[in-house]
């Protein structure tokens, strides 16, 4: 009976865990990014990810206002609306904030990033008020998976199996455009050396900003995704969403791509698997504790390439 | 024997750059010639690479103008100069470690931009069969030589008119150095102008049309390869030999 219980427990953490961590991975994509492209923590990449969440409740209330009523068409509209418009903050914050200060020190655009971080939030918290905001929840319903032999369940709800696929269908996307298309080709040249990308004809800045929408745009799909999940957010959610998306780049290897979804991954299991069995108050202390644990036998991260100094 | 070639390709007028406060290059005038093959040599530190940089804008040119085929560079973005038909295979060879050699290779079709949407791989891939051979592989795991010729032919992948090379010996083994400069002379003759920057004076003087050799930032001499190799100066600074009229 307790083998039931707990297999039942792993179960049903396993599916909230890969949510969860499918969320961080795809905000992690932004950091890790533009962290290759530039070498930047681009810290207001979290703000962005809480204004997308905005913008699909808006474009749902908008949508639904001029009569559009069919659930899986409302559900696409919103996404590449809210995608596209969370994707145009994301270049226009890149070219007021740090394009100028591209030949700046290294930490001037870590100020004006904060900087970005502030506006935002108190710009959405007067446009839209600071008492959380909600969506209804457009899909209702869920699977019930029977788990071993004894009668235990694993729920999913549609909106989990929907997380699941945009998620990993994002991702899988977005590493089929880097590996084998010729932007993506130029993006990772860019990263590996911009000096000689720009030599070759590459427009460096072009790749740059870029790299700042990508990224925008897949904290968009993770906002319009968790949004729908829970249903209620406020102006301050980009914050810790933000840094737990940041240790999940960082666990996973800064820089790397995979690392960035894998960190995602298993930073949401292993709050997940703490939080379903020992205690959910300290989920994040155990999050934080394994990125310790991590950097102190893997200072690169887990994907991560160690950093060679040329000679 | 520059005189009756056609137009200049490159020409340089009184041009200055500076890196940071130091002065790197000094009122320095030279031209290539459509179809030649034109060295630059000095010692280490002259600005031979600076003079190669400040082509594509780093550092500016601080005075004075750099014309390429007609249009005036001096002050076009860096990413705009190499689809005018101007490749460099800069210092250090530059290739992306991290990428097959196959894609870096591909990377030098950026050069192409509008002009030509023919790239040119088999033509290389036979010119280089060592690439071809490895062009699955990581570039980083090649040989000084074999990323050396890699270099070169990413470069090539953006059918230059005019192709820089920064001390392609550098570094290399004197068997891998005379298949480089044997390779130099194949691309010259396939009708690419070749502007060449060595310390190896000797052989990069017995290859080039004409030569040029700058000091300390300024254009010293300038004459045919013949005339250089010849010349009391050079052969005491740059080849090591010690002339009897001492």
């Amino acid at each position: 009976m307790v083998a039931t219980m707990a297999l039942e427990i792993f179960a049903q953490q396993t599916v909230n865990g890969l949510i969860l961590g499918a969320t961080y991975g795809l905000i992690a994509i932004g950091y890790t990014m533009v962290y290759g492209i530039i070498g930047m923590i681009n810290f207001a990449h979290g703000e962005i990810y809480m204004v997308s969440a905005y913008l699909a409740a808006i474009f749902l209330a908008v949508l639904h206002f001029f009569g559009l009523t069919s659930v899986p068409l409302l559900l696409v509209a919103v996404l590449l609306a809210t995608v596209f418009v969370t994707a145009l903050y994301g270049w226009f914050v890149e070219k007021i904030a740090y394009r100028p200060l591209r030949h700046s020190t290294r930490l001037a655009p870590l100020i004006t990033a904060i900087g970005v971080s502030l506006i935002l939030q108190n710009y959405v918290r007067i446009a839209q008020g600071a008492r959380s905001q909600g969506i209804p929840s457009l899909l209702q319903g869920s699977f019930v998976l029977p788990v071993g032999d004894q009668g235990g369940v694993v729920q999913i709800t549609h909106v989990q199996l929907l997380i699941i696929i945009v998620a990993f269908l994002s991702m899988a996307v977005l590493t089929f455009i880097m590996q084998q298309t010729s932007m993506g080709r130029a993006c990772r040249a860019t990263e590996q050396d911009r000096i000689m990308a720009a030599l070759l004809g590459i427009d460096t800045n072009r790749i740059i900003a870029i790299v700042f929408v990508i990224g925008a745009a897949m904290a968009a799909i993770a906002g319009v995704l968790v949004s729908l999940n829970y249903g209620s957010f406020d102006f301050h959610i980009g914050f810790i969403t933000g840094i737990k998306a940041f240790t999940a780049a960082v666990l996973g290897g800064i820089g790397s791509l995979p690392g960035a979804m894998l960190g995602g991954l298993i930073l949401g299991l292993a709050e997940s698997f703490f939080a379903g069995f020992v205690n959910s108050d300290y989920k994040d202390v155990f999050a934080f504790s394994l990125l310790v644990l991590v950097l102190i036998f893997r200072p690169s991260g887990l994907l991560g390439q160690p950093q060679i100094t040329k000679v | 024997m520059a005189e009756n070639r056609r137009s200049p390709l490159l020409e340089l007028t009184g041009v200055s750059s500076y890196y940071g406060p130091v002065r790197a290059l000094e009122d320095v005038s030279l031209v290539v010639y459509q179809g030649e093959i034109v060295t630059l040599i000095g010692a280490n530190g002259a600005g031979k690479s600076t003079l190669l940089m400040t082509l594509f804008g780093i550092p500016r040119a601080f005075k004075g103008s750099i014309v390429f085929a007609d249009t005036d560079i001096t002050h076009l973005p860096t990413h705009s100069i190499a689809p005018l038909g101007l490749a460099l295979v800069p210092e250090g060879r530059r290739i992306f470690p991290g990428m097959t050699v196959s894609e870096n290779m591909e990377l030098g079709r950026a050069a192409l931009g509008k002009r030509s949407r023919v790239a040119n791989t088999d033509y290389l891939y036979d010119l280089f069969p060592i690439l071809k051979e490895r062009r699955q592989q990581k570039a980083g795991t090649l040989s000084g030589g074999e990323q050396q010729m890699l270099a070169i032919a990413r470069a090539l992948m953006g059918q230059p008119r005019l192709l820089l090379l920064d001390e392609p010996s550098l570094g290399l083994a004197p068997m891998v150095v005379k298949k480089i400069f044997a390779l130099i002379r194949s691309i010259v003759q396939s009708g690419t102008t070749v502007f060449l920057v060595e310390q190896n004076a000797n052989q990069a003087l017995q290859l080039a049309d004409r030569g040029y050799v700058l000091v300390n930032g300024l254009v010293r001499l300038t004459g045919t390869g013949q005339e250089l190799l010849a010349n009391p100066e050079v052969r005491q600074a740059y080849l090591g030999k010690v002339t009897s009229e001492g």
